[in-house]
């Protein structure tokens, strides 16, 4: 088997210059299809690329993501370009909005073309209210047999812009799905190191992403009590968001961690999370002091490690995708985390990847999940 | 069962089985309900993937090809693709063929619950016969016991609810069917089904929505009526699977040539009308419509390796806010078309007013007739008809119409209204009774035994299913001898089907009645074609008679019909006559039987009674 990438490219403070220059570079050496991915405050804004696109004869797709992660770096004005060694064609879902039978005739698409099992790589805008619809038709359609690993895309300010472009156009609300293997299933490891410190609470009611209340309790009481309970901070409407990001929401679930939503916006006595929260599931209020995130990020590096070997063929580089609250959290001591992965990492692969609005990997029974506050990695 | 060490907690049991009971919405069409209570199940139990097996009945057309398993039962699963689906792990099939030997139509209470095993995937099945099998899949650990039995009655709500939507989706297929058939049947009222284009209602609708904005807008529109000229040769000669498919590449052409605001429609058989819109600058609309029309019709029509030629007759009307209706505006433009039919090829006519007036005449006149025949309007005269010796031997009746308003009316005007009309029939066989009481009045006065009425027959009369049967009857009802009559049929009638009319005119001389061609000479009839007809008597006609001692076209015609009648026996009359140098003309030359002014002009039948006595 041979690699996925025929390369990898990094620039940092990227501008169009190195952005034509690192194509050329990727084409040179044998690129056939191109993903670029564009940090949210690169002087590149995505409105350049479809002409750039236009001009090459290979295939490229791009899209602004929050950050990007090169080694032990990270970054918000960078550019990374993901080349593939063979020529892809995306599956590329220019509206999340259409019916769901558009959606899947889509997703039908990409099996008939690529068949049911192995790899594939997913980004879609992680600002879309139709992110949780579009990750069940992904599962409905792809099935277990295909690994998925992907990322949120979007602007670290949460600005809902287009943020997805090829040769046609600029889109928002928008998905993109790459098949990296059609034989061999990628091995990823998802981990966020965060534990209980309330609960659990039932949600007694919920919409979509805003819970309303919990226990029967106006929500934002109930959050705001256990985390002056936990470490005696006042929660109030003015420093909410200072503090939310450190105490996610922890959805239960059978067999394994909690699956987290960050409370991002305050509205009244609701609380408004990243992700959907269903009514009537129980949730617990998490936690995690800088040490325990870093650790898990260790862990979850040591523990891909090991499944590398069972990879068949080669294997060259870690796709990460870490959520950008985590690297909010952790602020100087992120680049900790990076260090953490890359220690524990085998010496001869490349780690690069994503600062992401949402993590996107399997559970352990198959089904795709679209995560928060989680560090997910993928080896290709 | 197998029992595991997950240590669950109340309220951990109590929001799974809330959320997933929550998660049903019988409203939902079934993929729907399924497709949301399978995340929900997905989620909440960490499983691999839930599959629902359902019988076939009532289902309609939920399940595609691959998802009917057993050829009853219909599956739905999430994910959809899977390396391998329940039903061919072994286990599961046994239980399944179990499950169909003993289906039974009667709902068992009893959910059914049971856990297979197969290379480490553990397989849930919640069984309720016979609505339907829950399976919940998950890898390397099964679902613990007590999830099982608090997932029970979500399961069986499942199975309910699905009931109550496949109920609720045949509801709904069933209105959304007479739906559909309303639309169709609408769209079959509204719509030509040959073209597709609107037909005459759907005009009618238009048009008077066209006419009440002119009354808003003070603007007016057209209507142009195109008739396509001889369509029914086509039909009639090439067959009608030609003839549509000219009418379909008319309406093509036709449809390429409309501006966006105007409409095509089709009326009936060759007749299309454009309408255009009160807002068109009609004048400037006209003069290029018509150009149009004339290239689709100047170009053939490439039918099946023939290249066919047809043109058609274009009628023109305006209309405005002073139009009365819809119908007078259509009548206008059919007028219009008629007058323009008249002409030769592609021809186009504007609406006048003159035309109304001799369509309403003309109206009117049909209406009258039938009640002239109850009012005794009708008279038929007779005009005698003589020999060499100037001694009668026949009459033609000849029919008059005394319209009580209008006074005479010529017989070539209502003739021809009542041969379009069909009144004809019912005018023929008052003619035919009538003549039938001449001769038995002739008969009773005892006068010369020979003499013959003559009767014109119309071509519509002729072809009548039962016209000898008819014939006869009157005959018999008034008992008088056939062989006082005789019948004049034009050589039109009988070109038009020379088998029929040899036929009829055999079994008409079977009950003595004796026949002639009248108006001879004009028709292009063949030597072969008088051969083979049993008639009696040839008519000369009176445009070869009038100054035949002065035309010598005229003579070589008369001389040559002369010769034709001696050499097949037939009898010879010359109608006509003015004067006297063409009865001695027509003598020298071997006709000796005459009818005209110069020796009688039509009268009364009391006239004609009191000559012959």
């Amino acid at each position: 088997m041979s690699h996925v990438f025929s390369g990898i490219y990094f620039a940092d403070k990227a501008t169009i210059a190195d952005l034509n220059n690192n194509i050329s570079l990727a084409l040179n050496e044998g690129g056939q299809s191109l993903i670029i991915l564009i940090g949210s405050e690169a002087e590149i804004s995505i409105s350049a690329i479809p002409a750039i696109a236009n001009d090459c004869s290979t295939p490229i797709y791009a899209s602004v993501v929050p950050g990007i992660i090169y080694q032990n770096t990270h970054s918000f004005d960078s550019i990374l370009i993901l080349s593939f060694a063979e020529k892809i064609e995306a599956t590329f879902i220019k509206s999340l909005s259409v019916s769901q039978e558009s959606i899947e005739t889509e997703l039908s698409k990409f099996i008939q073309k690529n068949g049911e099992f192995g790899s594939a790589f997913v980004i879609v805008d992680g600002m879309s209210t139709q992110v949780e619809p579009f990750m069940t038709s992904l599962y409905e359609c792809l099935g277990s047999e295909r690994a998925i690993l992907g990322s949120g895309a979007g602007y670290s300010d949460f600005r809902h812009d287009p943020c997805f472009a090829d040769s046609s156009g600029c889109y928002s609300d928008a998905a993109m799905i790459f098949s990296t293997s059609n034989q061999v299933k990628l091995h990823s490891v998802g981990k966020h190191g965060l534990h209980e410190i309330a609960g659990p609470f039932l949600i007694t009611e919920a919409e979509g992403n805003v819970v309303s209340s919990l226990n029967y309790q106006p929500a934002f009481d109930v959050y705001k009590e256990v985390i002056k309970q936990f470490n005696g901070t006042e929660i109030t409407p003015e420093n909410f968001t200072q503090h939310a990001h450190c105490f996610p929401f922890g959805l239960k679930q059978l067999d394994s961690e909690h699956l987290v939503r960050d409370a991002a916006i305050l509205d009244d006595k609701s609380l408004i999370c990243v992700g959907n929260v269903a009514q009537n599931s129980l949730v617990y209020i998490l936690y995690s002091t800088k040490e325990q995130l870093i650790e898990a990020a260790s862990e979850a590096a040591k523990k891909l490690s090991k499944s590398l070997h069972n990879i068949e063929g080669k294997t060259k580089y870690i796709i990460a995708i870490d959520c950008i609250s985590r690297a909010l959290l952790l602020q100087d001591d992120f680049s900790k985390e990076l260090i953490a992965i890359n220690e524990n990492l085998p010496e001869n692969y490349i780690s690069a990847g994503i600062l992401s609005l949402g993590e996107i990997t399997n559970t352990k029974q198959g089904a795709t999940q679209f995560l928060n506050k989680t560090l997910v990695l993928g080896g290709v | 069962m197998n029992t595991t060490e997950t240590n669950i907690s109340t309220l951990e049991l109590v929001s799974i089985q809330y959320e997933i009971a929550q998660s049903l919405n019988a409203n939902m069409s079934l993929r729907a309900l399924c497709r949301r209570y399978m995340e929900t199940c997905l989620r909440r139990l960490s499983a691999k993937a839930i599959h629902l097996y359902l019988p076939l009945s009532n289902t309609d057309n939920t399940f595609s090809d691959s998802e009917i398993v057993y050829k009853s039962w219909g599956r739905i699963s999430m994910p959809k693709v899977s390396a391998s689906f329940p039903e061919n792990v072994d286990e599961i099939r046994s239980s399944f063929a179990k499950l169909i030997k003993n289906y039974t139509p009667e709902q068992s209470e009893k959910l059914l619950l049971k856990q297979f095993t197969h290379n480490q995937t553990y397989y849930n099945t919640f069984t309720l016969s016979p609505l339907g099998v829950l399976i919940i899949e998950k890898e390397n650990k099964p679902l613990p016991e007590q999830i099982i039995n608090a997932l029970a009655p979500a399961v069986k709500d499942l199975f309910n609810v699905c009931q109550l939507s496949i109920r609720h989706s045949q509801v709904l297929n069933e209105v959304e069917r007479r739906k559909a058939a309303e639309e169709k049947l609408s769209y079959i009222a509204f719509h030509d089904e040959l073209t597709g284009l609107p037909n005459r209602i759907s005009l009618i609708k238009k048009l008077e929505q066209e006419i009440s904005h002119c009354i808003k807008t003070q603007q007016e529109g057209m209507l142009v009526y195109v008739d396509l000229d001889y369509f029914r040769d086509i039909n009639d000669s090439l067959g009608h699977v030609i003839g549509d498919k000219l009418l379909q590449q008319v309406a093509s052409r036709l449809t390429n040539i409309i501006d966006e605001d105007e409409t095509l429609f089709r009326v009936s058989s060759d007749e299309f009308i454009f309408l255009c819109p009160s807002h068109l600058n009609c004048q400037d609309r006209l003069s290029q419509l018509t150009i149009d029309i004339n290239t689709c019709f100047s170009l053939v029509f490439p039918i099946e390796n023939r290249d066919l030629e047809i043109s058609a007759s274009v009628g023109i009307t305006h209309f405005s806010s002073s139009s009365k209706s819809a119908y007078s505006i259509l009548m206008q433009s059919d007028l219009a078309m008629s007058k323009a039919k008249k002409n030769a090829g592609f021809s186009i006519e504007l609406y006048q007013k003159d035309m109304e007036r001799t369509a309403l005449r003309r109206f009117l006149l049909d209406s009258d007739m039938r009640k002239g025949i109850a009012q005794n309007e009708f008279e038929l005269v007779v005009q005698p008809q003589v020999n060499q010796l100037g001694e009668i031997i026949s009459a033609e009746t000849l029919i008059r119409w005394k319209h009580p308003e209008l006074g005479m009316i010529s017989p070539v005007e209502f003739i021809n209204i009542a041969e379009k009309t069909g009144f004809i029939i019912t005018l023929g066989e008052w003619i035919f009774e009538q003549a039938c009481i001449y001769v038995k009045q002739l008969e009773e006065q005892n006068i010369n035994k020979n003499l013959r009425l003559a009767i014109n027959l119309s071509a519509k009369q002729f072809y009548q299913l039962n016209f000898v049967n008819r014939i006869k009857c009157i005959i018999d009802k008034h008992k008088v001898p056939a062989s006082k009559i005789e019948l004049e049929l034009t050589e039109s009638i009988m070109l038009e089907n020379a088998e029929l009319t040899i036929r009829k005119i055999k079994q008409l001389k079977r009950l003595g009645i004796e026949i002639s061609i009248d108006d001879f000479g004009t028709g292009y009839s063949s030597l072969s074609y008088l051969k083979n007809l049993p008639i009696d008597r040839i008519k000369v006609d009176r445009s070869f008679v009038t100054n035949i001692d002065n035309l010598s076209d005229n003579t070589a015609i008369v001389e040559a019909i002369v010769l034709m009648a001696n050499r097949f026996n037939l009898k010879l009359i010359a109608e006509g006559v003015e004067n006297k140098s063409e009865v001695e003309y027509l003598t020298s030359i071997g006709c000796y039987e005459f009818q005209g002014f110069y020796f009688y002009k039509p009268m009364p039948f009391n006239d004609f009674l009191a000559l012959v006595k």
